[in-house]
């Protein structure tokens, strides 16, 4: 059904903290709805995700309560030249959505995963930060060096 | 038998010496036990220079209230306020100031500033000394100085500023409460950086 890839060898946690680093915070005052823009970077332990623009979604009164860690923001999502880097691999996309409290992230239109010399691409891929591991889907081609 | 049957008369007569005296000697102590009376301290007297007082026309908890443009509710209060002589009472010199600026939606952006200048030409208040601005999203912004305008819902700092709110602890170079694109923004600006803990 899809291509699995390694995406970041290291361990995540994802209970460390996250920092956001941007040009410009927008903080809706009636609805609450934050916004990042300009050089975007989201970084959590190795995790580097950045982009043009982040919108922060918080989680819903039910998801708050379902969700164990009691923090606020239930998912980042990124637009305009997303790159996800994670160790030694990096993954460049349309859109990113970062889920914390699960430390899933799923890059969605033209996916590009380098790795050293190897490149591989699809139209969505989901990497899941704790085992490292990544589900490519959507007409994945993988383009292999031989080393000659 | 005469003599025992005046020991009445001769007891009412010794008492008729002794009691007086003894009324002497307690009348007089009064005087040696009593504290030292220092006429100077006798009354406190307020340590307020009545002349400044006189000359300055001041209010005490001063009470400003106005519409924005936008249909803001504004309400400025403070401990004391002072008009400036030398520029034509132009500014008022506020201590303590408290604002509510109560935004159209039943929102509330609060506003504490040790020291604020009210400017009636410019309808601009100039916050200085650590201000704190509150808003009903739960974030509490803190910045040196802020620029409050009193026409329109507009608060801007010119310094650094440190906050923290649902999105974490969050500091930034400039902040800006405006009303545009039909919403209040609260905007960051200048490298921001939030640090976002999500243990909670």
């Amino acid at each position: 059904q899809g291509t699995s890839v390694l995406f970041g060898s290291s361990e995540h946690d994802a209970s460390l903290p996250v920092e956001v680093v941007a040009d410009l915070l927008e903080v809706d005052q009636t609805t609450g709805d934050a916004t990042f823009t300009g050089n975007v970077v989201v970084g959590q332990g190795e995790m580097r995700l950045s982009a043009e623009k982040v919108i922060v979604e918080y989680k819903t009164e039910e998801e708050q309560q379902a969700s164990d860690s009691s923090g606020k923001i239930n998912r980042l999502i990124a637009s305009e030249n997303v790159l996800l880097v994670n160790g030694p691999e990096a993954a460049e996309a349309d859109f990113a959505e970062y889920t914390i409290d699960s430390a899933e992230v799923i890059m969605i239109g033209n996916v590009i995963v380098t790795q050293g010399e190897n490149a591989t691409s699809g139209n969505r891929m989901v990497v899941d930060l704790n085992t490292g591991r990544a589900q490519m889907s959507g007409r994945v081609k993988t383009i292999l060096q031989p080393d000659n | 038998m005469a003599l025992n049957d005046n020991t009445y008369s001769r007891f009412v007569a010794v008492a008729k010496v002794a009691l007086p005296l003894f009324a002497l000697g307690v009348l007089s102590t009064v005087f040696l036990v009593a504290k030292p009376i220092d006429p100077s301290k006798a009354i406190p007297y307020a340590e307020v220079d009545v002349e400044e007082l006189a000359r300055e026309k001041g209010m005490t908890s001063p009470e400003y209230a106005g519409i924005t443009r936008d249909g803001a509710a504004i309400i400025v209060t403070a401990d004391t306020a002072k008009p400036d002589q030398a520029r034509g009472n132009k500014l008022v010199h506020t201590e303590q100031l408290y604002a509510t600026i109560d935004l159209k939606d039943g929102d509330q952006v609060n506003i504490e500033s040790p020291i604020g200048v009210l400017n009636s030409v410019k309808e601009k208040a100039n916050l200085t000394g650590g201000v704190i601005l509150r808003n009903s999203q739960g974030y509490t912004v803190r910045s040196q100085m802020m620029d409050a305008s009193l026409t329109d819902a507009t608060v801007e700092t010119q310094t650094p500023v440190t906050a923290d709110g649902p999105l974490g602890n969050l500091s930034a170079g400039k902040m800006k409460l405006s009303f545009v694109k039909e919403k209040y923004l609260l905007v960051f600006q200048n490298d921001v950086k939030v640090i976002y803990d999500p243990k909670g």
